[in-house]
């Protein structure tokens, strides 16, 4: 009798050879692209994000050299001192990650070096999305959905966002204009008040990114304390829902890329299929910086 | 023996442990921590210091801003509305916390600066709640921009002026309100 075998389905293939290399190497990789390509701007941290990258290109095993890391790590850690109350929140996720990379790849044995990168990346999920979560909710502009409003209608990064929603980019411009007469010493106001061009429109789509950004984050956070198989996978989906979602309107890839390491770290010993799907969330966060807002406002 | 030395490397091993996996949650905690208290007390905004507050305020570089002038030793006022790059980033951080020694750091370097403006001054207007313009406010500025090629050794007889401003946004009115919550002087020494 002729035995018969199922073919393995495409995607575990996939998902095997994807995940063949050990955890350290896959962080290591991704963490130093991240420096490489959105690192600090300061031009020693970006002189040794280019020449760390260029010595590990000609000799991959540096890959895992804590020394190499170190040296990213403190002139990271320099940069960001330098800048501190000006440098945006997710830079310092970057300097504790590159260190948390030190301290994994200066371990002698390969176990210890996982469990330092997904305790570290577990932590830090529950930390971002919590924090933030708590932030919101004690803010008043926020639950007012006053932030999400004024970012519509103010912020050029969020006008062709807002135009694909069926908002105006006229009004968004016009609301600029407003706010740019109002700032000018050319101009006095009465009262030092002016209308904004706002309709229900905008303030529909913006109660509505509030709550949403909000109830996503809470659930992120949450899903990830426990620390089981059934509320991670539950966390890893919102979370690729949240990333893919995000980075799209919000263009602060750094920070979607950091995300994305941290679910890949947790998700790759236990879900091949999920850490496939933070390959694609990877991709998707360089496809986002595609000039797609100059295509939307331009049709 | 064995036990012991067992033991032993594990209280050896005990300090490296919480430090590997204990320091950088602490010192992230300690950071947000400080931040909260900064954004509390001293103006830090939440987009900014290592907390987790990206998006969770309006009060971000939408809403702050400032006006500055060279006020001359006849009380008329000049604004200055062109800086050299380095100015500006000076600007930035004392925008996002606005402390006096980031303002007293652009306020120095300012003062060495040199500006140049137009021939003519320019009338300012003033305007309704809806922003059209209802007549002349009966005076006019002449702007001044930077001159990054030229550096002032001596010690100028104006004063610097650095009005900061915050808006505020009511969703139910839609009226944005700017007010006046610092403001600054930087005069010659000993003056």
């Amino acid at each position: 009798m002729q035995r018969l075998s199922m073919p393995t389905p495409w995607f575990d293939k996939l998902a095997a050879g994807a995940l063949r290399a050990p955890l350290i190497d896959a962080a290591a990789a991704l963490s130093l692209f991240l420096v490489a390509v959105w690192g600090f701007d300061k031009p020693l941290a970006r002189f040794a994000g280019q020449v760390v990258l260029l010595v590990v290109l000609l000799r991959p095993e540096l890959l895992k050299n804590g020394l190499l890391w170190a040296v990213l790590a403190s002139v990271s850690s320099v940069a960001l001192v330098q800048d501190w109350s000006s440098a945006d929140n997710h830079k310092y996720l970057l300097v504790y990650w590159l260190w948390i990379m030190t301290m994994a790849t200066s371990v002698r044995d390969a176990q210890t070096a996982e469990a330092v990168l997904t305790w570290h990346a577990r932590f830090f999920l529950m930390f971002v999305f919590l924090v933030a979560a708590c932030q919101k909710l004690s803010s008043p502009t926020y639950m007012s959905g006053e932030m999400f409003e004024l970012k519509l209608l103010l912020d050029e990064r969020f006008k062709a966002f807002g135009h694909l929603l069926g908002f105006d980019k006229s009004i968004a411009d016009a609301a600029r204009l407003t706010i740019a007469k109002l700032k000018s010493p050319l101009n006095e106001f009465e009262g030092n008040a002016v209308l904004l061009p706002a309709n229900d429109l905008s303030r529909t789509l913006a109660l509505l990114i509030t709550w949403y950004d909000l109830l996503v984050q809470i659930a992120i956070g949450l899903l990830f304390v426990p620390a089981r198989k059934l509320t991670d996978r539950m966390g890893h989906l919102v979370l690729l829902f949240f990333i893919f979602t995000t980075y799209l309107p919000a263009p602060v890839f750094g920070f979607g890329w950091t995300l994305c390491i941290y679910g890949f770290t947790i998700a790759r010993a236990c879900f091949p299929l999920l850490s496939l799907a933070y390959a694609a969330a990877f991709v998707a966060v360089l496809a986002y910086q595609a000039p797609w807002r100059e295509w939307v406002l331009t049709w | 023996m064995l036990e012991k030395g067992g033991r032993m490397s594990q209280a050896r091993e005990r300090p490296i442990r919480i430090a590997l996996f204990g320091l950088i949650p602490a010192l992230a905690i300690g950071i947000a921590t400080r931040q909260a208290y900064l954004n509390t007390y001293h103006g830090l905004s939440t987009w900014k210091g290592g907390g987790m507050g990206m998006f969770a305020s309006a009060d971000s570089g939408d809403t702050r801003y400032t006006r500055i002038y060279i006020e001359t030793p006849d009380g008329r006022r000049e604004p200055i509305i062109r800086m050299t790059p380095a100015q500006d980033m000076m600007l930035q951080r004392a925008l996002w916390y606005p402390k006096a020694s980031n303002f007293e750091a652009l306020a120095s370097s300012l003062r060495r600066t040199s500006f140049v403006a137009a021939d003519r001054p320019n009338p300012v207007s003033r305007n309704d709640v809806n922003g059209d313009r209802i007549g002349p406010a009966g005076r006019s500025h002449y702007l001044l921009n930077a001159d990054s090629t030229q550096v002032r050794d001596d010690e100028p007889a104006w004063t610097l002026v650095i009005e900061y401003w915050t808006l505020s946004f009511d969703p139910q009115t839609r009226l944005v309100t700017a007010t006046q919550t610092d403001i600054l002087r930087f005069g010659p020494k000993g003056a």
